[in-house]
């Protein structure tokens, strides 16, 4: 496996560790908690996607 | 579930309740006149730090590298939950002489034991915090909010489990405690050891007895060589510790919204508006 993809396979683990306890967090009823993991999910990756992309443009453009 | 709401009877302003205990354990408890409660604190939370003290000589701080010591660097360790021990040992030993000596043989157990008298502390906070609000008056709940949390530190799940939500105990130990050994296993054991990774032992300590049982267990493996994911392995044993208090506080909240008398569900759901959509 590609150091690259090991390495999103670890950051995908980490993920779901996050997303699923802030999800019971949020939520207190379990159906509706597990109900809203792909939605959370999704805004997880977009935010994280935002991120690395500021952070990319800030390298590649200011540095 | 619980629907009916008493007349809550305050015993206190819950905010200087909650920082006299942060302060002197039990001093919450005797600020709103709760005698007994209150020297059970004290006693049992400082019998605690002062064992931890004196089998680790106080010099569990001298495990911080030397580069990172500031004074209130170690705010950020368990100890701060109890800031009456955290001073104590600030004044008494700080980071110690500034040469590196031999540890007592005991120094992890003492580390442990001190650790836990800061999470101990934070659980008879939480108790004067509630206790100031709502009193005694208060709805019949399935286990005391504040012995919630300390179970949920305890073991991961147990918290959930005592309040009768089997399937986010389970889904919660599992996930956290997985999370733990994976780390532990990429790290090759080196996250077991407050001497040598300071910050991320102390968010591992929050996962409780798994990560004090692995580390006792394991007897601290050493180091002879390049861990190849020892990051990641340290990000997730200490991840899983940190993440569990948000089961610790989820706990929290279910209980006093039983407490109260509101339906914990309705209750997040409220202030939760987002989640909604």
């Amino acid at each position: 496996m590609s150091p690259l993809l090991l390495r999103l396979v670890f950051f995908g683990i980490a993920t779901l560790a996050i997303v699923t306890m802030a999800a019971f967090y949020a939520e207190a009823d379990d159906t509706e908690a597990l109900k809203s993991i792909p939605r959370r999910f999704v805004r997880f990756y977009a935010a994280c996607a935002l991120l690395t992309l500021i952070v990319w443009s800030m390298g590649a453009f200011l540095a | 579930m619980t629907t009916k709401a008493p007349a809550p009877k305050p015993l206190g302003n819950p905010v200087v309740a909650t920082l006299l205990g942060w302060f002197v354990p039990g001093a919450g408890q005797l600020y709103m006149g709760q005698l007994a409660l209150g020297v059970i604190a004290f006693v049992v939370v400082e019998g605690i730090f002062g064992l931890g003290y004196l089998l680790s000589d106080g010099r569990v701080w001298e495990f911080l590298d030397s580069e990172l010591r500031s004074p209130y660097a170690t705010l950020l360790s368990p100890e701060a939950g109890n800031l009456g021990g955290w001073l104590f040992t600030k004044e008494m030993s700080g980071f110690g002489p500034g040469f590196p000596r031999v540890f007592p043989s005991n120094i992890h157990l003492g580390s442990m034991l001190m650790a836990m008298s800061g999470v101990l502390n934070i659980c008879f906070m939480v108790r004067a915090n509630l206790d100031a609000r709502i009193g005694s008056e208060r709805n019949e709940v399935s286990i005391p909010p504040a012995f919630a949390v300390g179970a949920t530190w305890f073991l991961p799940g147990l918290g959930h489990f005592l309040q009768g939500r089997k399937r986010r105990a389970a889904l919660v130990a599992g996930l956290l405690i997985g999370l733990f050994l994976l780390g532990t296993f990429f790290a090759e054991g080196s996250n077991l050891s407050r001497d040598r990774h300071f910050y991320y032992w102390a968010g591992q300590f929050f996962l409780g007895l798994p990560a004090m049982a692995t580390e006792i267990l394991s007897g601290r493996p050493a180091v002879s060589s390049d861990i190849e994911f020892m990051d990641v392995g340290l990000l997730f044993a200490s991840m899983a510790g940190l993440l569990n208090i948000l089961a610790m506080m989820d706990v929290y909240a279910w209980g006093e919204d039983e407490a109260m008398g509101r339906d914990p569900v309705d209750s997040r759901r409220k202030q939760q508006p987002e989640s909604k959509s």
